[in-house]
C-alpha cells in the first residue's frame, strides 16, 4: 500500500489567487480528498516545510496557505492515509490545488503522530483537544471497550465525574455545559453503563474533538465546551467487516462503498455481554465487598448506521443515525423491593454540502435527537415510575467563504425542543393512577452567527465572531394557580405558539494567535456564551436521574464568560509539543436541586426545589506530548478551582462546586515493542471531590437525624488509578487484521470513592448506637481481554 | 375515587448497604476525627487467582482513608415536642451530639437536657413544664405539661432555655379528620400475617397534612409512626383514600423488624393532622430517615425546623382521631 502515489492536478475551479503582500507571496487554496472515493478529508495536514507554514483542511476538505512564489514542496498527511510529498509551482494566477491521499489502513498508526502537528502552534484556536483513532485503539480499555470520552478525560482541564457518574466536567463547568454532537446532532446523555462506557461505538468513529475555549460562533447553547464526534464512512470497494468480541460488549460493523465510490455506507451493532461473562466470574469474588454490583443487573446496546452519496462534483449528502439503550436494576428480594432505570438516545442527522463555483461552500443539516429516562421503583405490589425526556429537532446552515485574507463563515441555527421534565405514575395492584398531568414544555432556540478569521500579518491572526441567540418558551402550556392552602383554584391555558418567555442575547467571541517563532506561539481568547437549557442535578451524585429543563419565566438562562491565554510550542522537529494555558470563567444563573430528584417530583412547583446561584472557575493546564518514536503519549496536569455562590447555600458564602478538584494529573503512554506487540499505560490522580458531611446528630422520636455542616465542606479521598494494556496485532496475508487486547483496569485495586455515607445502627434497649462511615467504591481491579478483527 | 392506594413505595429508597460496612472494614472513632482502616481484602481472597496475584504482589498495598478533621459543631437545643387535642403537652429536650462521638448509654443519657426551662403558652395562660421519667420513650425523659390541654384551632408557643441559649417554637392544632374504617388483610399466601388498611375522606376545602401512628396492644406501649411518616393531600384532595399499613418499627435504627401485623393483634390507630410547618419538618425528616444512605436520592440537606433560635427539631400540634381494629 505504501507505494501508492499521490495525484496532484491543478484543476481550475474559478478560485482566483489572492495577493497578500506585494508579489512575493500568494494565498493558495486547495482541497484534500480521498483519491479512491473522492470523498473530502477533513483534518488533513498540509505543511510547507521550507517556511514552516501549515494548514489543516476544514469540513469540506478545504485549506488555504500563504506561500512564497516559486516552486514549493508540500507534505500532506492524514490519519489512516499514506502521507505524501508533492511539488507545486506557486504563482499569482494559479488554480486551486486538488490534493488527494490514498488509504493506508496498515500504516495509520504511524501516520497519526504527524497529524495536526502544525495546527498546534499555527491555528488561532486554543483549548482544542483531538483524539485519534489510533490512541483510542492502543490505550488501555475498561473491560475491553475503547472509549473516546474516557480518553478526553485524560487531557488537561477535562475531568470525569465521579466513577460511575455520567459525563465530564470541562474547566470547572458542570456536565450540562458540554455540547455533545454526533455528526452535528445533539446527544443528551452520551453514556452506557452508568456513564462508564460511552455510547459511541469506536468502530465507526473517525474523529473526536473537544473545544474548551474560544468556541467558534457557529456553536452555542452551552457554556463550557463542544465535543464533536464524527463518524466514518465505508471506503472499501468490497464489504469491510470489523468487529470485536469483548467481555463487556461485543460489536460488529459492516461498511463499503457503492456506485463507483460515489456512495458509501456503514452499519454497526453493539450489545452488552456483561451478564454473560462478568457476572458469573467476577461478582462472586466481590460479593461481600460490593453488594451494589452483586444485586444489580445491567444491559445495554446500540445501533449505528450511516450512508453518504456524492451527487455530481459539488453536492454531498449524508445521513447517520444512532440508537442507544441502557437498563440497570437493583433487586432487593428480601425486601420485595426493586429499582430500575432505563435510558436511551435516538439521534439522526441528515447533511448536505454544496460547493459553489467560486469555492464558497454551504453546509446544511437537519437533525433529531430524543433522550428518554425512565425510573421505576417497586415494593410489593406498588409501582412508582418517573419518566423524563427531551426531544429536539434542529436545522443548521453554515456558509463558508474566503475573501482575501479573510476566512468567513456565517449561518443560522434553529432548534425546536420538547421537554418532559417528569411524568409520574403510580400503580397499586391493578389500579393505575396518573398523579398529575404534568405539562410538556415546548421551546424554540436559535441563533445567527458570523465569524471572520483574519491574517493581519504573518505573525498575527485574529478570529472574531458574533452569535446572536434567542430562546422562546411557547404554548401549549397550562399554568395552574394554587391558593394559600396549595389547592388548585384556577388554570390558564396558553394555546399553541403563544410566547411564554422570550430571551435573546449577543455572544461575542474572539481568539488571536501571535507567532513567536516557527515553533512557538502565544494565543488568547475570550468568549461569552448563553445557555438556555439546564440539567438540574440532585446534590449527591450525578446519574441519569438528573432532569433537563428549559429556561422559562422563572428559570433564567445561564450566561458565562471565559478568558484564556496560553503558550504553545513544539520542539525536536515536532516530536514534542507542549503548552501552558490559563483560564478564568464565571457563570450566572446556575441551578441546583435543593433536594433529591424524588422529592422534586412530588412537589407541585419545581421552583420550590431549585436554587439559583453563580459560579466561577480558574486554573492552569500544562500539557506535554511526545508524538513520534517507539514511545509516544502525553501527560497533562491541571490545577484549578471551581466555586459557587448561592444565596441559600452556606449563608451565601463561596463554596466549592461538587466538581471542584484541585489537582488533576493524567499520563498516557504507548510503547511499540515490536511489529506485533504494543504496550500502553494510563495513570490518573485527581484530588477528592467535595462532599457534605454531617457534623452532628440528634434524636427525634427515637431516631437519629443528621445535622449537616456546610455544603461541600469536606473532601473525599483522592482518586487514583493505573491501567495497563498489551495488544498483539497480526496482519494476515489475506488482508485480515486481528488484534488481541489484554487490559487491566485499576491495577493496584484501589477502592476509589464513589460516595461516602453514614450508617447508624443501634439497639435502643441497650442504649447503644453506632455510626459508621461507609465508603462505597465501584470498580476493583478489572482485567479484560478482547479480540478485534477487520477484513 | 382513589382507593387501595399506598405510599409505601417511597420505602424502596431505603436500599441500604449495611453489609458493605462489614466488608469494608472497621473504624476507630475519636471525638473529633475518625480513621477508616481498610482490610487487605483481595490479598487473602484471591490468592488462587494467579494473574491477579502476580500483579498484586507488585502493586497492592493497604491504604488508610485520610483523617477528616471535623469541626466541633455548635451546641444546639433539640426540641421534639407534641401537643394533641384533649391532652397535655410532652416535650423532649436534648442537645445534638458531635457526629463521630461514640454514644453509649452514658452518652445518650447525657444528651438529655434535664435542667432546661420549658414554658408553654396558649395566648391566655402559660405554664412551666416539669421533667418526668417515662421508660416507654427514648430517651426516657421529657418535660410534661399539666394545666394546658390541647384544643382544636388554638396556637401554642413553646419557649425553651438552657445554658444561656433559648429557642421558641409555635404550632397549632388543626381540625382532625375522622377515620372512616380500618380493617385487616392477610398477605397473599399467608395464614397469619398481614397488613391494616385505613380509610378516610380528605376534606376538600382545606390543605391537609397527615401522620399515621399504630400501637399493638399488649406488645407496644406507645404509638409508633407508620412507614409513611408524613403525607399531604396533594394527590388526593377531597377524595376517599386508603393506606395500607405495615407494622412500623419502634425505631428505624433497629434493623430486624418483621413489618407485619399478626392475626389476633388488637391494633390502635391514630390519624393526626398538622399544620404546614410541622408537616415540612416531618416530610424532610422522612426523607432523611429513608434516603440518607441512598446515593440516588439523598441530598444531605438539613431538616426544615419550626424551632427558632439556637435550636433544632420540631414542635408538633396534632388534631388526632383514633380507632381500633382487631386483626381477624
Amino acid at each position: 500500500m505504501k507505494n501508492l502515489t499521490a495525484i496532484i492536478t491543478g484543476i481550475f475551479i474559478l478560485g482566483l489567487p489572492i495577493h497578500i503582500s506585494g508579489q512575493s507571496v500568494v494565498k493558495v487554496i486547495g482541497h484534500v480528498s480521498n483519491c479512491a472515493t473522492d470523498s473530502v478529508l477533513r483534518g488533513a495536514t498540509v505543511v510547507h516545510p521550507a517556511s514552516g507554514k501549515g494548514a489543516v483542511s476544514g469540513p469540506e476538505g478545504a485549506f488555504s496557505l500563504t506561500l512564497p512564489v516559486g516552486r514549493a514542496t508540500l507534505q500532506i498527511s492524514f490519519l489512516g492515509y499514506s502521507a505524501i510529498d508533492t511539488s507545486v509551482v506557486v504563482s499569482s494566477g494559479m488554480a486551486s490545488l486538488k490534493l488527494c491521499l490514498n488509504e493506508d489502513p496498515v500504516q495509520y498508526d504511524e501516520v497519526v503522530v504527524t497529524a495536526n502537528e502544525r495546527d498546534f502552534t499555527e491555528s488561532v484556536r486554543m483549548g482544542d483537544v483531538r483524539i485519534s483513532r489510533s490512541d483510542l485503539e492502543r490505550l488501555p480499555k475498561f473491560l475491553g471497550e475503547a472509549d473516546p470520552i474516557r480518553l478526553l478525560q485524560l487531557t488537561p482541564g477535562v475531568q470525569s465525574s465521579t466513577e460511575g457518574g455520567v459525563g465530564f466536567f470541562v474547566r470547572g463547568g458542570s456536565i450540562d455545559q458540554n455540547l455533545v454532537l454526533y455528526d452535528g446532532a445533539t446527544v443528551y446523555n452520551p453514556g452506557h453503563l452508568l456513564g462508564f462506557v460511552s455510547a459511541f461505538n469506536p468502530d465507526i468513529i473517525s474523529d473526536v474533538s473537544l473545544i474548551k475555549s474560544g468556541i467558534p460562533a457557529a456553536f452555542g447553547g452551552r457554556l463550557s465546551s463542544v465535543m464533536q464526534v464524527k463518524t466514518d464512512r465505508g471506503r472499501s470497494d468490497s464489504l469491510k467487516v470489523q468487529g470485536q468480541l469483548g467481555l463487556v460488549a461485543s460489536r460488529l460493523t459492516l461498511s463499503r462503498s457503492f456506485d463507483r465510490k460515489r456512495g458509501s455506507f456503514y452499519a454497526s451493532a453493539r450489545g452488552a455481554t456483561l451478564d454473560l461473562f462478568i457476572k458469573p466470574v467476577v461478582f462472586p469474588l466481590l460479593a461481600d465487598v460490593n453488594p451494589f454490583l452483586n444485586q444489580s443487573s445491567y444491559f445495554f446496546y446500540d445501533y449505528n448506521g450511516g450512508v453518504s452519496y456524492r451527487i455530481g462534483e459539488r453536492d454531498y449528502l449524508s445521513f447517520s443515525a444512532f440508537y442507544s439503550n441502557d437498563r440497570y436494576s437493583i433487586e432487593r428480594s428480601e425486601r420485595m423491593a426493586g429499582t430500575s432505570m432505563a435510558w436511551g438516545n435516538l439521534v439522526m442527522s441528515a447533511q448536505w454540502s454544496h460547493l459553489f463555483k467560486d469555492d464558497a461552500r454551504l453546509h446544511t443539516s437537519y437533525s433529531r435527537t430524543n433522550y428518554n429516562f425512565d425510573l421505576e421503583g417497586s415494593q410489593s405490589e406498588f409501582v412508582f415510575s418517573l419518566l423524563s425526556s427531551v426531544k429536539d429537532d434542529q436545522f443548521k446552515s453554515t456558509f463558508y467563504k474566503d475573501i482575501g485574507s479573510h476566512r468567513i463563515n456565517a449561518g443560522i441555527e434553529l432548534t425546536s425542543h420538547t421537554f418532559t421534565p417528569n411524568e409520574i405514575d403510580v400503580s397499586a395492584g391493578g389500579l393505575i393512577m396518573n398523579f398529575l398531568s404534568y405539562n410538556k414544555l415546548y421551546a424554540f432556540e436559535g441563533g445567527i452567527f458570523a465569524e471572520d478569521e483574519i491574517e493581519l500579518s504573518p505573525r498575527l491572526s485574529i478570529s472574531a465572531g458574533l452569535r446572536y441567540s434567542f430562546f422562546n418558551q411557547v404554548g401549549p402550556y397550562t399554568e395552574y394557580f394554587y391558593d394559600e392552602t396549595s389547592l388548585l383554584r384556577d388554570s390558564l391555558h396558553y394555546s399553541e405558539g403563544t410566547s411564554l418567555a422570550f430571551y435573546h442575547h449577543p455572544e461575542p467571541r474572539i481568539s488571536m494567535r501571535y507567532t513567536l517563532s516557527s515553533s512557538a506561539s502565544l494565543k488568547a481568547s475570550y468568549m461569552h456564551m448563553a445557555q438556555y437549557i439546564h440539567l438540574a442535578t440532585s446534590a449527591t451524585v450525578s446519574l441519569p436521574t438528573d432532569i433537563w429543563l428549559p429556561s422559562s419565566r422563572e428559570i433564567k438562562p445561564q450566561y458565562g464568560d471565559q478568558l484564556s491565554a496560553g503558550y504553545f510550542t513544539t520542539w525536536n522537529d515536532n516530536a514534542f509539543e507542549g503548552s501552558v494555558e490559563l483560564y478564568y470563567k464565571r457563570s450566572e444563573n446556575q441551578l441546583e436541586f435543593l433536594r433529591g430528584v424524588l422529592t422534586n417530583s412530588i412537589r407541585l412547583s419545581m421552583m420550590d426545589n431549585l436554587a439559583v446561584g453563580k459560579g466561577r472557575a480558574y486554573g492552569a493546564e500544562v500539557f506535554l506530548r511526545k508524538k513520534s518514536g517507539r514511545l509516544t503519549g502525553w501527560t497533562g496536569y491541571t490545577i484549578s478551582r471551581s466555586e459557587r455562590i448561592f444565596d441559600v447555600v452556606n449563608e451565601g458564602r463561596i463554596y466549592p462546586a461538587k466538581f471542584d478538584r484541585r489537582h488533576d494529573l493524567s499520563v498516557a503512554a504507548m510503547y511499540d515493542l515490536n511489529d506485533r506487540w504494543n504496550l500502553s499505560a494510563v495513570f490518573v490522580y485527581v484530588s477528592g471531590s467535595a462532599f457534605t458531611l454531617p457534623e452532628s446528630r440528634y434524636l427525634i422520636e427515637g431516631n437519629l437525624v443528621n445535622q449537616y455542616g456546610n455544603v461541600n465542606n469536606y473532601r473525599m479521598p483522592p482518586y487514583s488509578r493505573l491501567d495497563l494494556s498489551a495488544t498483539k496485532t497480526v496482519k494476515w496475508r489475506n488482508g485480515m487484521v486481528s488484534t488481541l487486547d489484554f487490559s487491566i483496569y485499576n491495577v493496584y485495586n484501589r477502592s476509589n470513592p464513589f460516595y461516602i455515607y453514614f450508617s447508624a445502627t443501634g439497639d435502643l434497649d441497650n442504649y447503644r448506637l453506632e455510626v459508621e462511615p461507609v465508603l462505597v467504591s465501584l470498580f476493583p481491579v478489572v482485567p479484560s481481554v478482547s479480540w478485534r478483527f477487520e477484513f | 375515587m382513589l382507593t387501595g392506594m399506598n405510599f409505601d413505595f417511597w420505602k424502596y429508597g431505603s436500599v441500604k448497604c449495611k453489609d458493605t460496612a462489614k466488608g469494608m472494614g472497621e473504624q476507630l472513632k475519636t471525638q473529633r476525627q475518625y480513621t477508616f482502616v481498610r482490610r487487605c481484602r483481595i490479598c487473602a481472597r484471591n490468592s488462587g487467582f494467579i494473574g491477579y496475584l502476580l500483579l498484586l504482589l507488585v502493586f497492592w498495598g493497604c491504604t488508610t482513608m485520610p483523617e477528616l478533621d471535623i469541626e466541633a459543631p455548635n451546641d444546639l437545643i433539640v426540641v421534639d415536642g407534641v401537643i394533641e387535642q384533649g391532652r397535655q403537652s410532652r416535650v423532649f429536650v436534648t442537645r445534638n451530639a458531635p457526629y463521630f462521638s461514640s454514644i453509649d448509654s452514658a452518652g445518650l443519657r447525657d444528651l438529655v437536657l434535664s435542667r432546661a426551662k420549658v414554658t408553654l403558652t396558649d395566648g391566655e395562660q402559660s405554664e412551666v413544664l416539669i421533667l418526668r421519667r417515662d421508660n416507654r420513650f427514648f430517651p426516657p425523659f421529657y418535660y410534661a405539661g399539666n394545666e394546658i390541654i390541647g384544643e382544636i384551632g388554638k396556637e401554642y408557643t413553646l419557649y425553651v432555655s438552657y445554658g444561656g441559649k433559648s429557642v421558641r417554637a409555635m404550632t397549632s392544632i388543626p381540625e382532625p379528620v375522622d377515620i372512616d374504617s380500618v380493617w385487616f388483610e392477610l398477605d397473599a399466601g399467608e395464614d397469619s400475617i398481614g397488613s391494616i388498611q385505613i380509610k378516610f375522606t380528605d376534606p376538600l376545602e382545606a390543605k391537609n397534612y397527615y401522620r399515621i401512628f399504630t400501637m399493638v396492644q399488649g406488645e407496644e406501649d406507645k404509638f409508633n409512626s407508620a412507614f409513611i411518616i408524613a403525607i399531604d393531600d396533594q394527590f388526593f384532595n377531597g377524595k376517599d383514600i386508603s393506606f395500607r399499613l405495615y407494622r412500623a418499627p419502634e425505631s428505624f435504627l433497629a434493623t430486624d423488624e418483621s413489618g407485619n401485623f399478626m392475626l389476633g393483634d388488637t391494633v390502635l390507630l391514630k390519624l393526626s393532622t398538622m399544620d404546614e410547618q410541622t408537616f415540612n419538618f416531618w416530610n424532610t425528616y422522612q426523607e432523611e430517615v429513608i434516603n440518607a444512605t441512598n446515593p440516588f436520592a439523598s441530598s444531605m440537606i438539613n431538616l426544615e425546623s419550626n424551632v427558632e433560635g439556637q435550636g433544632l427539631g420540631v414542635w408538633s400540634g396534632y388534631g388526632a382521631s383514633r380507632d381500633t381494629v382487631i386483626c381477624q
